[in-house]
């Protein structure tokens, strides 16, 4: 039985573009309704984030220790 | 990691940003330049100064877009803030001179002047730029060829406006042809072709494989410069030339369709519709130069075609996420709590595609008029025209909805928080 909440984490770092925004698309088909997405980027998706809105997701995307940012995707 | 994907790096990294209040003013210029060519050519019809507003319109839009681009494609060092202004102001400066000079201003000797120091500047300091770079070599490579076709081009344009000026007796005005084909394919064509296999797989999310060893780029490249060399008097190899662009063409429009097709985006967002546009126009702009070699009545459609159709419609729809990008950028630095709407769902979609289907229809109908009858032609112009200034007023309403954002403002659903 699937977690009630689960979490799937993606290290994205180091990656070329678009690898991370496909690899995050990719995860997201699979995440289920109450999964939570956290992926360690290099960059600020930003391109990406129209795409999770009309897929009817909802994100924050905040600077990280490590110099990068970490995103978190939920589902509306 | 040579020739990796690097563009998307664009969006972000502080470290790698490149003076953006430089490109910033660069790109406001430029379309600037591009309302001017658009009113020009209602006002005036298809002259060269007009012409030439329009080809100010791409010089600094390049201007604007290398600078941000070089440094997160290659690798190359940044830029020092001030350059890009100075060189941008150059161009400027000469191109106001140039077009002046074709409506009669005694101002062709100097625009000659500004313009040849200003090119001479721009590319000598590019070049070292990109030699300096680490990355993508065979886009460095393209960028190199562009560069020196445009100061190739550049340089027999100041000797026709230096003879224009009276400041020789030479005459250069019988290679304007080769000029025309340096600048539009060589320097702006293979610009757009160059950046296009970077920007379509990232505004897509789709991978790159489709582009292989890019070997339809080379092609134009050669075809480019064939054609241009041959302008100055062989018609077969001027063919030879134009059939190799026409079937390279071809062939990047099918590897981007085929990009575009196995793309994870839902939706093509506002530039690929622009791009794809654009890239029928190129296709059609090429083809209507080969015939022309029969048909010389065809070269001045063909030229319509290829700036106001494939270079500008390119540039406009890039220009969404690169004046987006610029302005987001500002934003997120004046005001780090603000909730800042996505990109895409900033722009004013039903103008920007209003303004698309403007100059979709207008450029073509135009183009397919002038050999026939310049007054229905003009109306053709004067529909691109109002289309083109739409797209402008649509990507100057983007740059103000982060420009004028306030730290309470909830622009849309979307949030973006950074907490530092």
């Amino acid at each position: 039985m699937e977690p009630k909440s689960s979490i799937v984490q993606l290290d994205n770092r180091g990656l070329s573009p678009p690898e991370p925004m496909m690899r995050i698309l990719a995860a997201l088909e699979n995440l289920g309704a109450e999964g939570v997405l956290v992926a360690k980027m290099d960059r600020e998706p930003i391109f990406l984030f129209a795409e999770l809105h009309d897929r009817g997701y909802t994100y924050t995307c905040n600077p990280d220790d490590s110099g990068g940012y970490l995103l978190e995707v939920t589902r509306r | 990691m040579a020739d990796s994907l690097y563009a998307n790096a664009v969006i972000g990294e502080a470290s790698l940003r490149n003076d953006p209040r430089g490109s910033e003013f660069a790109i406001a210029v430029a379309l600037a330049f591009y309302v001017t060519g658009c009113v020009l050519v209602v006002t005036t019809g298809p002259t060269f100064g007009a012409l030439h507003a329009f080809a100010a319109f791409v010089v600094l839009t390049a201007v604007g877009a290398l600078n941000q681009l070089l440094p997160v494609l290659t690798h190359a060092p940044n830029a020092r803030g001030g350059i890009v202004p100075v060189i941008a102001s150059g161009f400027a400066a000469g191109f106001i001179l140039l077009v002046a000079g074709f409506y009669g201003a005694p101002s062709f000797a100097a625009a000659a002047v500004v313009l040849a120091t200003s090119a001479t500047l721009w590319v000598a300091w590019s070049i070292v730029r990109l030699a300096s770079g680490r990355e993508e070599g065979r886009t460095r490579a393209l960028l190199a060829i562009a560069l020196a076709a445009f100061f190739t081009a550049g340089g027999i344009g100041a000797a026709m406006a230096g003879q224009l000026g009276g400041m020789w007796r030479l005459s250069f005005l019988g290679i304007a042809p080769v000029h025309a084909m340096l600048a539009i394919g060589g320097f702006a064509g293979m610009l757009v072709i160059t950046i296009s296999y970077r920007f379509v797989p990232m505004f897509a999310i789709a991978h790159a494989d489709g582009y292989g060893r890019w070997g339809a780029a080379w092609a134009a490249a050669l075809g480019i410069l064939v054609a241009a060399v041959s302008f100055a008097g062989s018609a077969i190899g001027a063919r030879i030339g134009l059939a190799t662009i026409v079937l390279a063409f071809l062939a990047i429009g099918a590897q981007h369709l085929k990009t575009l097709s196995s793309r994870l985006r839902a939706r093509l967002d506002v530039s690929l519709q622009y791009g794809r546009v654009a890239w029928l126009f190129g296709i059609a702009a090429a083809t209507a130069a080969f015939v022309g070699t029969w048909f010389p009545a065809l070269f001045p459609p063909a030229i319509v075609l290829a700036i106001l159709g494939w270079l500008s419609i390119t540039i406009l729809g890039y220009a969404y996420k690169i004046v987006g990008f610029l302005t987001w950028q500002s934003a997120k630095a004046r005001l780090p709590a603000a909730r800042l709407p996505a990109l895409g769902s900033a722009v004013d979609l039903p103008l920007a595609y209003g303004a698309l289907i403007l100059m979709a229809i207008g450029a073509p109908a135009a183009a397919a008029l002038m050999p026939f009858a310049s007054r229905f032609a003009q109306m053709g112009f004067d529909l691109y025209a109002v289309g083109g200034i739409a797209a402008v007023v649509a990507i100057a309403r983007l740059a103000a909805r982060y420009l004028f954002t306030s730290e309470g403002e909830r622009g849309t659903e979307i949030e973006h928080r950074a907490t530092r």
